[in-house]
């Protein structure tokens, strides 16, 4: 298979050391994704099921508290593999938008508001392209052109546009000089429907024109229906299913894609929705057995217990759940 | 009860704020003109729906009482709620419209407990003898589906942000409003909890009406019974759910449904959208404000504010419908 990313079993914890008292935040537990080149590949979870966290460690950025307890994850570019977890910082900086970019959650606010987008541009080009103001400049001008985005967008400072169009230029920053992996964490949240839309279908154009792959991470279904080829569905730190999105949306198998996915409203049908009943788990004390055991309406004794293994139920589908194992004799 | 039958009625009701441009100063009319009413029976969920920066939060301050309009008029139960007298305010407006705020994180001291804030809300606003006040409060809880028992001596960090919006939506019902005014009541809660505080508010409107504000097209369209679109200041379109999103005639309407994002991979599709680059052109430049960005603008639009139309049982701000438009 023609991987960009790989992760492996990877665990990622918060170590907090609050007035001496340890605790250990399992954010990401065990981990495992594999990412092709040229596809969008969407993490979708609520908040505080570990999205955001395993978007750290995919970037390389560990940083404490967060701490990497096991596991690995390697780029594959230049032909050769990388072990990013355990590469000196500065051979990671040198991979940081060359190969891989980032574009943060809240990017909205990420612009320097007292420097012009015209700037913003120069320094990132400049800093990993041999080129004077004015190449840099024609060439922003021309990738923004490209993506409709108006000349006069350069000119301004932040504050100066709209909050969507803020959004837009970081995309293209992280966009412009094409490489092959791009992370975004909630690239759309925060904005309203139709800019919504106007970012994704941005999104969508960069990707069709210069390839990459996109890592998406949003907890909004209706964002990984539109972009997303394949969808892994986090739940308190751990991947609970895999499928691309159409297998996703149409034949979930986890009672909690299940639910997720038929709780959202539609326009045009007002049948009754309910939410899922509790609440995520708190990942300093999450529950023994399947972690979506508390709220799961098929509970068996064995979901209690054991940990669900990760089957694999079809070409791109996986899935982690007694229910689809057959876990009711002895984990079979 | 109002002598016109109306809870609520927003008769031209408009806003202005002013923004400088070097040495000028500019008139930024936030909303412009808005006319809007609820009825005083049966209750009903209302929804005010738009883009950020459409001014539904302004719009929403005003009937507060928390912003003054510029021009315009509020009427309340009949009475125009500018000229309320400051006891007045207090002591009849504050009880009868209540808001519930968007950030239930944000909305509780962390440092003292959630009866004790229920029970200052309660002592505010006077609303029993002392000995009733606990069972106000219970009372409050259950029409949200918790209890005092459930909330006693615990802190907002013990609870989920599904039990503090519950709480926060409670803490409004304790004066027994006749109106809730919700600012965008689900947007920080996650997928698997919105919809069972959705569903609180549609089982609240037993109680009183409710003014949903929010972007979710699809939440308004689930719970509410009208819904008024705001675009830069104006209501552009208004009426029932089923007409106004079901089948939008404004060109803003149709381009806001058609942004919705279905969670449904069969429902992709290209196309671009226009986007203004900046808020405050869009306010400032004559004729209609979404002229730059309307897929079916004519010559007309740019010079000239269109007018209100009645068309097929909903009211439409646009040129399209400016002569015979009235076919419903």
């Amino acid at each position: 298979m023609n991987l960009v990313a790989e992760a492996t079993d990877l665990t990622a914890h918060y170590i907090v050391d609050a007035y001496g008292q340890k605790r250990t935040v399992r954010a990401v537990d065990g981990v495992s994704l594999a990412i092709r080149r040229d596809e969008v590949f969407g993490i979708a979870g609520e908040s505080g099921c570990g999205k955001s966290t395993l978007l750290k460690a995919l970037l390389g950025a560990i940083t404490p508290p967060l701490t990497v307890r096991g596991g690995s994850v390697s780029y594959y570019v230049d032909r050769q593999r990388m072990d990013v977890l355990r590469m000196p910082e500065e051979d990671l900086r040198a991979l940081r938008w060359r190969v891989v970019s980032y574009v943060p959650q809240g990017s909205m606010h990420v612009l320097n508001p007292v420097r012009r987008i015209r700037s913003t541009f120069r320094d990132f080009v400049q800093a990993h392209r041999q080129v004077g103001d004015r190449e840099s400049d024609e060439m922003a001008r021309r990738y923004l052109d490209g993506l409709g985005l108006p000349p006069k967008v350069l000119d301004s400072y932040p504050h100066q546009l709209s909050g969507g169009m803020r959004q837009r230029v970081t995309i293209a920053l992280a966009t412009i000089l094409a490489p092959p992996l791009v992370l975004a964490d909630e690239p759309t949240t925060a904005l309203d429907v139709v800019m919504q839309r106007a970012v994704i279908g941005m999104l969508e154009q960069t990707r069709r024109e210069a390839g990459g792959t996109l890592v998406l991470v949003t907890h909004d279904l209706g964002v990984h229906a539109h972009l997303a080829h394949r969808v892994a569905v986090l739940y308190a730190g751990q991947v609970v299913e895999e499928a691309d999105a159409n297998t996703l949306f149409e034949r979930p198998l986890h009672p909690y894609t299940k639910h997720l996915i038929q709780s959202l409203p539609r326009i045009d049908d007002r049948a009754r929705r309910v939410g899922i009943p509790g609440q995520p788990p708190a990942l300093d004390a999450p529950p023994p057995g399947c972690r979506f055991h508390p709220r799961c309406p098929h509970a068996m004794a064995i979901c209690r217990a054991e940990q669900p293994p990760m089957e694999t139920v079809g070409p791109d589908h996986r899935v982690a759940c007694f229910l689809v194992s057959g876990g009711a004799g002895d984990g079979g | 009860m109002a002598a016109d039958g109306h809870l609520l009625s927003l008769e031209g009701l408009s806003r202005e704020f002013a923004i400088r441009r070097g040495l000028a100063v500019r008139r930024f009319p936030a909303v412009d003109g808005a006319t809007l009413s609820l009825p005083s029976s049966p209750h009903e969920i209302l929804a005010l729906a738009g883009e950020s920066g459409s001014g539904k939060t302004t719009l929403a301050r005003m009937i507060l009482g928390l912003t003054w309009p510029s021009s315009g008029r509020i009427l309340f139960k009949g009475r125009d709620v500018t000229l309320l007298g400051g006891r007045e305010r207090r002591s009849w407006f504050r009880h009868e419209v209540q808001p519930v705020f968007q950030d239930p994180y944000a909305t509780f001291n962390p440092l003292r407990t959630v009866d004790a804030y229920l029970s200052a809300t309660a002592r505010n606003f006077r609303v029993a003898a002392r000995s009733e006040r606990e069972s106000r409060i219970d009372d409050a809880l259950q029409a949200v589906g918790m209890s005092l028992r459930d909330v006693r001596g615990r802190y907002p960090n013990e609870l989920s942000g599904g039990q503090l919006q519950r709480v926060s939506i409670a803490r409004a019902l304790i004066t027994r409003p006749s109106l809730l005014v919700a600012d965008e009541p689900v947007s920080m809660l996650d997928a698997s909890l919105r919809m069972s505080i959705v569903n609180l508010f549609r089982g609240l409107r037993e109680r009183q009406s409710v003014l949903y504000i929010t972007h979710d097209l699809a939440t308004a369209y689930y719970a509410a019974d009208r819904v008024a679109v705001m675009l830069r200041g104006w209501i552009v379109e208004q009426g029932p759910v089923e007409k106004v999103l079901g089948e939008p005639r404004h060109p803003y309407t149709q381009v806001l449904k058609s942004s919705v994002l279905e969670p449904d991979p069969a429902s992709r599709s290209g196309g671009r959208i226009a986007v203004s680059v900046s808020e405050t052109d869009d306010f400032l430049r004559g004729g209609c404000r979404f002229a730059a960005r309307c897929p079916q603008v004519m010559d007309v639009c740019r010079a000239t504010v269109p007018g209100d139309a009645v068309v097929d049982g909903r009211v439409v701000k646009c040129h399209l419908y400016a002569n015979g438009g009235t076919d419903g």
